[in-house]
């Protein structure tokens, strides 16, 4: 035998100083330092602007203050409007903005809070420091958390007013500031339905909740009997009450959303069904028979549990189901049902959305082989990272010594499989090689742009990304894009009249309107040079006078 | 002395079966004799060349015709054959085929091996659900039954595929470890074997490495012994013998890295990342037909840890554990209960470390194979990648029973699941264990999954010696397979319906 013995002071010394250690102040620094270091990292390596979507929330938040017209109209109707104000702050650096660092901090940000909300998630629900510093360990570390969180992506920030609402909607319904609670997270409800889509169904299921909550089901079987006298007992002025307060606050991001359509696009649903809509988008793949989970509900489910899997890593998942599991045996935790739905509340929405045909998910664990693209919009598999987080740091909190060794070894060997490339960083990969990527699908012509612009207005159809603007040396206020008005208009009509260069790819609206009228091209040809000709692009340079 | 007449019960009554479906021919075969007996699967054919070469020729070497026949899993080195796995079956097999040869019936003796561990495997996992378990002598025998009879194992428990060993090095590795935690004066020989039989487990089959190592972090926690408050001090106490056993491991680890040097040029390589025998078939044709020694052929080396990938996991697990053609679950739903009883282990107020182990043990081996390119395992009769786990499955199963309310409708339930995946289990052991996967049987115009052996059934093909040597002449294989069905019924009838009336069930508390 080998004796260790340590002599129980120093063991008690070790507990104290445990004990009086601040959690969140760990959890704030420890998440500072890997924001930091991953930005970094990411920064030095160019990973930030990978993703096509990441330069477009870049460019959107610019435009609102340096564009040719500048304004809060350049936010658009079609992606919520709150993670391209949050950047504005850092955008006004063209640095910032072209290596997208703007949009990182803003990333960062919310990544930093997310840790520390959901080390407080977890220890409002278990009461145990050492569980709860775990959940948000799992959250912190994960890698692809860590890489969206390095970029303009709007994941993070949504991540970030999600946690926030559940933390104070738990507060609520265990009675802490039980008012207070509610209006705060009626306010971080609020902002994330200006964020990202999936922030409406939160702020719906959470109002859902309000009412099941004051219900009251203890007995219910026997007091549903007598349905007249159960009805009385239910504390309706209590449900109205709280719903009213909830959703007058997270409701109202909705209806700015609907009027900000309706008022500067015309029509109050044009994120629905315009043109440039996630819907309108899917189309293309439902003609070509690669929707797999439209109208087809395991289907939907399926990528989506894979996709949050692969997200999550995989060891981290399957142990977080185990903890779900024993959640929801658990008699003690009153509001367990509750929780797990405000939890699963982005699982959920993506499977609804997907079953919709509102959104698509390709991803190489199911898409078949013969299929365009195997890869792409995983990113959204990351929403369920801490219900992961917080399921597995209850895991741990359930287990005794040996379980706690065992799942810490889980979270080791995690990164394991990482390192021996059994699993990939798929958001990562999804920006790298993916059908998301930008950086996949740089065209020679880019290359060519770089090298010989050099002053003047350009026209383009940004929407078509037939070229990046952040990688290219000309200025925000030098490009006429949709946004522009009059300028776009009139110069789809008379391209001379305020561009030097006009970059077009086939069948974009520039193309279109420019290249295929016999009329306008004639007046092209009259005024510009084609100077760059490939299989899909064509750029012109006006003749010097 | 109960425990006794049980163990032996079980031991008499499978090795009666396993000797009516045991698989073989007559005589001593060579590559050419075996040539024409497709039924048996390229694995048995490769391994039982192998252990024939070692005694005649003392070579690990495979001639071309040998190479041919066990194709395509061969790897070629230096102008040479290799079986692509390492030589540890076919080491262990040499003294049954010596003693095979001395009788004419080599081949048949050397499959016997598989049966032997087989009973090895029914008596640790009764004495796994007995004395970890806590589980009554029926619900343990059912445990054992279970895995002898009414699981896939059957039809590899007689041949030469190193899953029946791979068993049993895996489940007496842990009863082997929980002796030694119990057993502190002569804990260091219960050590000598776990690390005896890991290095040699790993020397059958490069996966035990991984399959094997919750049970190497079972023997690592129960060497740390913890001692609170003694003298107002923690003492944290680790058992020496565990680091003094692990010679025997180094040992074994030297001469597997020996053997790897003397035929593969490097302590390091292993056969698994030999070129295969596309490439060295393609080496000889472009050297007229002869063998030539090629710097660069052998320097290719094929990373095996590349085929295991998140990617194929999803559809790795579908195919274990839920396909037509290979899944657990559809070949041995009995197994659904096994499942059944993990999950009820999660709700008991406290899950103890054995029972963890044996479920990580099932949640490695499961997660090992589903991300393997080839889940359905070649040409196999179910999931034979899953076997080292079914006696956990089995246990589990029992231990199901042993919980379940309605203990009635439990046990009918469990007769209806058992009398299925006995019937399964039986065609295929019968028969063959060379069935293509679906996605081969679609270009082979060939069925797939259980009907594939139902038909060798209809059509009198059995690769059962007993059957071919005194009763084909008798009857057909359809009644011999209806006589030894109804005798495996029969005794699980005893042992679910008779026995638990003779024995007092163990209280819900002796569980908890």
């Amino acid at each position: 035998m080998i004796n260790i013995s340590i002599s129980k002071s120093k063991i008690d010394r070790i507990k104290a100083s445990f004990d009086r250690m601040s959690g969140i102040r760990f959890v704030l620094f420890a998440s500072i330092v890997c924001s930091v270091i991953a930005i970094v990292y990411c920064y030095m390596h160019r990973y930030i602007v990978i993703y096509g979507d990441a330069e477009s929330h870049l460019n959107i938040a610019k435009r609102v203050i340096d564009n040719l017209t500048p304004g809060f109209a350049q936010l658009g109707g079609i992606w919520l409007p709150l993670p391209h104000l949050l950047m504005i702050p850092f955008i006004w650096s063209n640095f910032l903005w072209r290596t997208g660092l703007a949009g990182a901090f803003v990333s960062g940000i919310a990544y930093v809070i997310s840790s520390v909300y959901i080390y407080k998630t977890a220890h409002l629900l278990f009461k145990d420091k050492l569980a709860a510093i775990v959940g948000a360990l799992v959250f912190m570390l994960n890698p692809n958390v860590l890489y969206l969180q390095s970029t303009p992506m709007t994941e993070l920030v949504l991540i970030c007013f999600f946690v926030l609402s559940i933390y104070y909607f738990i507060r609520f319904m265990f009675g802490e500031k039980q008012m207070l609670s509610l209006i705060i997270s009626a306010f971080f409800g609020f902002c994330a339905v200006l964020t990202r889509y999936d922030g409406w169904f939160l702020v719906v299921l959470e109002a859902g909740i309000i009412i099941l909550y004051y219900i009251p089901w203890a007995h219910f079987w026997q007091k549903i009997r007598s349905m007249k006298t159960y009805i009385k007992t239910v504390p309706w002025q209590s449900i109205q009450g709280s719903v009213i307060v909830f959703a007058t606050l997270a409701f109202f991001g909705i209806f700015l959303w609907l009027g900000w359509g309706w008022l500067i696009l015309g029509d109050p649903l044009y994120f629905t069904h315009s043109e440039f809509s996630a819907a309108s988008q899917q189309q293309a793949w439902m003609a070509r028979g690669q929707l797999p989970g439209y109208h087809n509900l395991w289907m939907s489910f399926l990528y989506y549990f894979v996709t949050a899997m692969s997200n999550a890593g995989v060891f981290m998942f399957f142990t977080a189901i185990v903890g779900v599991v024993i959640y929801m045996g658990a008699k003690e935790n009153k509001y367990r049902l509750y929780v797990l739905l405000l939890l699963a509340s982005p699982f959920i929405f993506n499977v609804i959305t997907l079953f919709l045909g509102q959104s698509v998910i390709f991803i190489p664990h199911l898409t078949p082989l013969n299929w365009d693209h195997s890869l792409f919009n995983v990113r959204y598999g990351v929403m369920t990272v801490p219900l992961v987080a917080i399921a597995f740091a209850y895991l741990f909190y359930k287990s005794k010594y040996g379980g706690k060794l065992v799942l810490l070894g889980l979270f080791v060997m995690q990164f394991a499989l990482y390192g021996v490339g059994y699993s990939q960083v798929i958001s990562f990969e999804d920006g790298i090689k993916g059908l998301s990527s930008q950086e996949a699908t740089i065209p020679d012509a880019q290359y060519w742009f770089n090298d010989h612009y050099d002053y003047g207005y350009v026209l383009m159809d940004d929407f078509a990304r037939t070229i990046s603007i952040t990688r290219s040396p000309v200025k925000m206020q030098n490009m006429i894009y949709i946004g522009n008005k009059p300028y776009w208009e009139e110069s789809l009509k008379e391209p001379e009249k305020y561009a030097r260069w006009i970059i077009m790819q086939r069948d974009d609206t520039v193309w279109k309107r420019v290249w295929e009228d016999p009329e306008i091209q004639g007046r092209l040809y009259k005024y510009f040079n084609k100077v760059y000709t490939s299989d899909k692009i064509l750029i012109f340079r006006r003749i010097d006078q | 002395m109960k425990k006794s007449i049980f163990l032996l019960f079980i031991i008499i009554f499978s090795s009666l079966v396993f000797g009516l479906v045991l698989k073989g021919i007559k005589g001593n075969p060579t590559a050419d004799s075996m040539k024409g007996i497709v039924e048996f699967s390229l694995r048995d054919r490769g391994r039982f060349m192998l252990t024939q070469n070692l005694v005649e020729k003392h070579s690990f070497k495979l001639t071309r015709e040998q190479a041919d026949l066990a194709a395509p899993d061969v790897g070629y080195y230096n102008g040479n054959w290799y079986e692509l796995y390492p030589p540890g079956i076919s080491i262990l097999s040499i003294p049954f085929y010596l003693i095979g040869l001395h009788f004419n019936l080599s081949l048949l003796f050397t499959f016997l091996m598989g049966a032997i561990f087989a009973l090895g495997n029914i008596v640790l996992i009764f004495l796994i659900a007995r004395n970890i378990f806590k589980l009554s002598y029926w619900q343990s025998t059912l445990s054992g039954l279970i895995f002898a009879f009414a699981s896939t194992s059957l039809g590899y428990n007689t041949s030469l595929f190193q899953h029946s060993e791979t068993a049993f090095f895996i489940i007496s590795g842990f009863y082997a470890v929980y002796k030694y935690k119990l057993n502190k004066k002569f804990g260091f020989l219960w050590g000598l074997y776990v690390w005896l039989i890991y290095g040699f487990a790993i020397f059958c089959d490069y996966p035990n490495l991984l399959l094997m190592l919750p049970v190497m972090i079972y023997f690592l926690l129960s060497s740390i012994v913890m001692s609170k408050k003694i003298e107002g001090k923690y003492t944290f106490s680790i058992r020496l013998s565990i680091i003094f056993t692990f010679l025997l491991f180094l040992s074994t680890t030297l001469l597997h890295g020996y053997y790897n040097k003397v035929n593969f040029g490097s302590w390091t390589r292993i056969s698994g990342s030999l070129v295969g025998y596309r490439e060295g078939i393609q080496n000889i044709l472009d050297n007229n037909d002869t063998p030539e020694i090629n710097k660069e052929i052998d320097s290719r080396v094929k990373d095996p840890t590349t085929f295991f990938n998140e990617n194929k996991f999803i559809k790795g697990i579908n195919v274990l554990l839920f396909s037509i053609d290979r899944g657990l679950f559809v070949y041995t739903p009995i197994f659904i209960f096994g499942l059944f009883g993990i999950f009820v282990s999660f709700f008991k107020k406290k899950i103890d470390l054995e029972k963890s182990i044996l479920i990580l043990l099932v949640v490695v081996t499961v997660f090992f194979y589903s991300s393997f390119g080839d889940p359905w395992a070649g040409f196999s009769f179910g999931p034979r990648y899953l076997i080292p786990v079914m006696p956990i499955f089995a246990i589990y199963t029992s231990y199901f029973l042993s919980r379940a309310r309605f203990k009635i409708l439990s046990r009918v339930t469990a007769f209806i699941l058992i009398a299925y995946s006995s019937a399964v289990a039986l065609v295929g052991a019968l028969t063959t264990n060379a069935v293509p996967p679906s996605i081969e049987a679609v270009n082979l115009k060939s069925k797939y999954g259980i009907p594939f052996n139902i038909n060798l059934i209809k059509q009198d093909k059995s690769l059962s010696i007993v059957y071919n040597s005194f009763f084909r002449s008798e009857i057909s294989l359809t009644k011999y397979y209806i006589i030894i069905y109804s005798l495996v019924m029969l005794i699980f009838f005893i042992v679910l319906f008779i026995l638990p009336r003779f024995e007092k069930e163990g209280t819900q508390e002796q569980y908890d």
